[in-house]
């Protein structure tokens, strides 16, 4: 994450006077890191990318509201995280429907006798496993860990951010990485787990 | 030590408290605690995994044609909304001219209507002795 620009500043003013193509250098600036926040909440490229495209969408609809008491980015950030968590609540919502809606069975695996295959199933399993540990943070909890895991935030940036004391910051940082152990413990199944991970596709 | 504290300095929550070969040598006796260990480093390879994806190159394209279309869709509907108005100021003031031509059709007066009116409300013998005394009817 880049420190307040006056580059930045610069181009948002160049857009509301009217030049929308200067946004296009804002996409180009931030787009990956946007991406990244979308990954860390949806867990899917295809579903991140269109978020991705929705967020600027909505920021350059939105860019008559900053007022630059924050950094763009920083303001960016925050709408990035308040859609992807809207999002992934309404994805989990459709894909619960969605496994339902066939047959009424959730859909079972098909094992096979391949080493190599069952083993490719388990670590698949296994990522499954990881990504709703994830998802199971308490939103505060969630966007603190991606901001810090997918996005390399430092705490003083991840507080700006998330309108939190730089303490406050911190505890909430430790509480979702106890939370996400104590999640991980809960789904650790030697079925599962005892597949070494110098075992891995 | 108790297995609590080895899972929290798996999981990053504890910082020198336990050496690396001390936790080597408890996840070789402990299956739990190796598991928790496998998951965690998993986790952070899943993270790394998805961190690590590559946004589409196409999506800076896609981005700018969608802002273009909401930039021209806000502007044809700025550009209705002032054609409305003028069309609301035309309609206005043809509404109003014609609309007056109208209402004074209703209240033409060509004198017919005030001669009644005074006929009713007045002595009526003397406006018609006048009406008979009137040069008009002399010649």
């Amino acid at each position: 994450m880049k420190h307040p620009s006056s580059d930045d500043l610069e181009i948002v003013a160049r857009i509301r006077a009217g030049d929308k193509e200067s946004f296009s250098a804002l996409v180009e600036k931030y787009s990956q890191r946007v991406f990244q926040s979308c990954m860390g909440f949806l867990h899917d490229t295809d579903e991140a990318a269109d978020l991705t495209q929705e967020v600027f969408v909505k920021v350059f609809e939105k860019l008559g509201d900053f007022r630059g008491e924050a950094s763009f980015s920083t303001w960016l950030y925050r709408i990035t995280l308040n859609m992807a968590l809207n999002h992934s609540r309404k994805l989990k919502l459709k894909r619960f429907f969605y496994r339902f809606s066939e047959d009424g069975q959730r859909p079972e695996l098909q094992l096979t006798n391949d080493s190599s295959a069952d083993s490719g199933i388990i670590r698949e399993e296994q990522r499954q496993l990881i990504r709703k540990c994830v998802d199971k943070l308490p939103a505060m909890q969630r966007k603190a860990f991606i901001l810090n895991h997918y996005q390399d935030m430092s705490n003083s940036e991840m507080a700006s951010v998330l309108r939190l004391s730089l303490k406050a910051t911190e505890s909430l940082l430790f509480r979702a990485r106890s939370r996400m152990k104590t999640e991980l413990k809960k789904s650790l199944n030697p079925e599962i787990w005892s597949v070494s991970n110098t075992n891995k596709q | 030590m108790e297995c609590k504290q080895y899972e929290q300095a798996i999981a990053g929550l504890t910082e020198g408290v336990i050496s690396k070969e001390t936790l080597l040598a408890h996840l070789q006796a402990c299956s739990s605690c190796r598991m928790l260990y496998n998951a965690w480093a998993f986790a952070g390879e899943v993270i790394a995994d998805e961190k690590s994806a590559q946004v589409s190159p196409f999506i800076h394209t896609r981005i700018m044609a969608n802002v273009g279309k909401r930039a021209q869709g806000a502007h044809g509907w700025l550009q209705g909304v002032a054609l409305a108005r003028v069309a609301l100021v035309w309609f206005a003031l043809v509404a109003g001219l014609f609309g007056g031509w109208w209402v004074d059709g209703f209240n033409h007066d060509d004198g017919k209507q005030a001669v009644y009116i005074d006929y009713f409300y007045t002595d009526r013998m003397s406006i018609e002795s006048g009406w008979l005394n009137n040069d008009f009817y002399e010649e």
